[in-house]
């Protein structure tokens, strides 16, 4: 919850979702342009992030893998730590502008959810497959590459 | 206390070690030394678990270590590169690494004070230079206390002051009966501290003895021509 990019996400979605409330003045047509959005951005921030991540901690990892506990408490940990920080930034980047405008008032609420819980699984997928990716790949170029593919892939 | 037998490991088509035998007794500094290449980081992460070898058998303490974990308890490690989170300070990386352990050790104190790094303590990792850094790798490694001690490269990036309080730990280390694995380039500092050094060559035991024995049997006067003459047979 330190990293300054979760921040800067967080920051993107709240700003995204005000500006779409106010020139839409309407929950529902808010929360399709949103889906758009989410299914195209959240696989991309996550497979960075996740690629980022894995990358920078390396060595920090080795320190890790020599003390006495499990491998997967290891990875399982830096992976729910990432999909969960985005996540958040998320969720509360988009749910802050949308109960302020009211919501628990409206008929969208349904929609809305959907939408949350849509890109919080995108994330954790999209994180676990940055992960994977990442563990057998040397470089950070090589994995870039392939992430690049698997976006095209994707669209 | 280490036992490996007949040890393989290849990354792809190179084979980085080709048959490793070496006994380690309990009690002394060991000295890992070899070109680049030559598989000593390699060997050392075998014995960690980090690398899994693709034949051969390592124990610990008569404890086979394959597929375990728990024997990690018993050994204190210092990576090649110091890099830890940057967003953390110091003092948290101190007890997040005594929390993994669940460790009541109050060692650190000590070692804090030894290497002067009571004013970063408060300070981010990612603020501090590379050799505050390691210090703090140093802080890290030696604060549990267990018998088997494994430093890959513990003198990079040190200041002389440093250096010296390092020697003077691992031999206060090694007079309470503790194993010292270490792997360094710098021969005046491995010719300082070893009881016995293993060199590797092309992921084989080229030589285990002391120095003595070595300049010995490369007829050289000191410790560096000995090594340097090991080398320019091998690349010759």
């Amino acid at each position: 919850m330190r990293s300054r990019w979760s921040y800067v996400y967080f920051l993107f979605y709240l700003l995204l979702g005000v500006v779409l409330l106010f020139l839409n003045n309407d929950l529902s047509k808010a929360v399709i342009t949103l889906m758009n959005v989410i299914i195209i951005l959240v696989p991309l921030i996550g497979t960075i992030f996740g690629i980022m991540y894995h990358y920078d901690s390396r060595e920090f990892t080795e320190l890790l893998l020599a003390q006495p506990i499990k491998r997967s408490s290891i990875f399982l940990g830096q992976y729910f730590g990432v999909a969960t920080s985005l996540s958040m930034s998320l969720v509360i980047g988009l749910g802050l502008p949308f109960v302020f405008y009211g919501l628990f008032n409206s008929g969208a609420i349904w929609d809305f959810t959907l939408l949350l819980i849509t890109g919080t699984f995108l994330t954790f997928i999209f994180t676990a497959l940055a992960f994977i990716l990442a563990c057998p790949m040397k470089t950070r170029s090589k994995d870039l590459d392939t992430l690049y593919c698997c976006g095209c892939l994707w669209q | 206390m280490i036992e490996i037998k007949d040890l393989h490991k290849k990354f792809g088509k190179n084979e980085v070690l080709k048959g490793i035998d070496l006994s380690i007794k309990e009690g002394g500094i060991f000295c890992i030394l070899g070109p680049n290449g030559s598989g000593k980081t390699t060997l050392i992460k075998c014995m960690l678990g980090m690398v899994i070898p693709d034949s051969g058998k390592i124990t610990i303490d008569e404890k086979v270590i394959k597929n375990t974990y728990k024997y990690r308890e018993t050994i204190d490690y210092l990576p090649q590169i110091a890099r830890f989170p940057g967003n953390l300070k110091v003092k948290e990386i101190i007890a997040m690494i005594k929390d993994l352990r669940s460790s009541k050790t109050q060692k650190e104190t000590e070692l804090i004070e030894l290497f002067k790094l009571e004013p970063f303590l408060e300070k981010r990792l990612d603020n501090l230079s590379g050799g505050t850094k390691q210090k703090v790798n140093l802080v890290l490694a030696f604060m549990f206390d267990s018998p088997l001690i494994i430093l890959d490269e513990p003198t990079s990036g040190l200041d002389p002051i440093s250096h010296l309080r390092l020697k003077n730990l691992i031999f206060s280390e090694k007079e309470k009966g503790k194993t010292i694995l270490v792997t360094s380039h710098i021969l005046s500092f491995v010719e300082d501290i070893a009881d016995e050094i293993v060199f590797l060559l092309e992921g084989e035991i080229y030589f285990k003895g002391s120095i003595n024995e070595l300049k010995t049997k490369t007829e050289q006067p000191d410790f560096e021509h000995a090594i340097a003459s090991i080398l320019s047979s091998s690349y010759a």
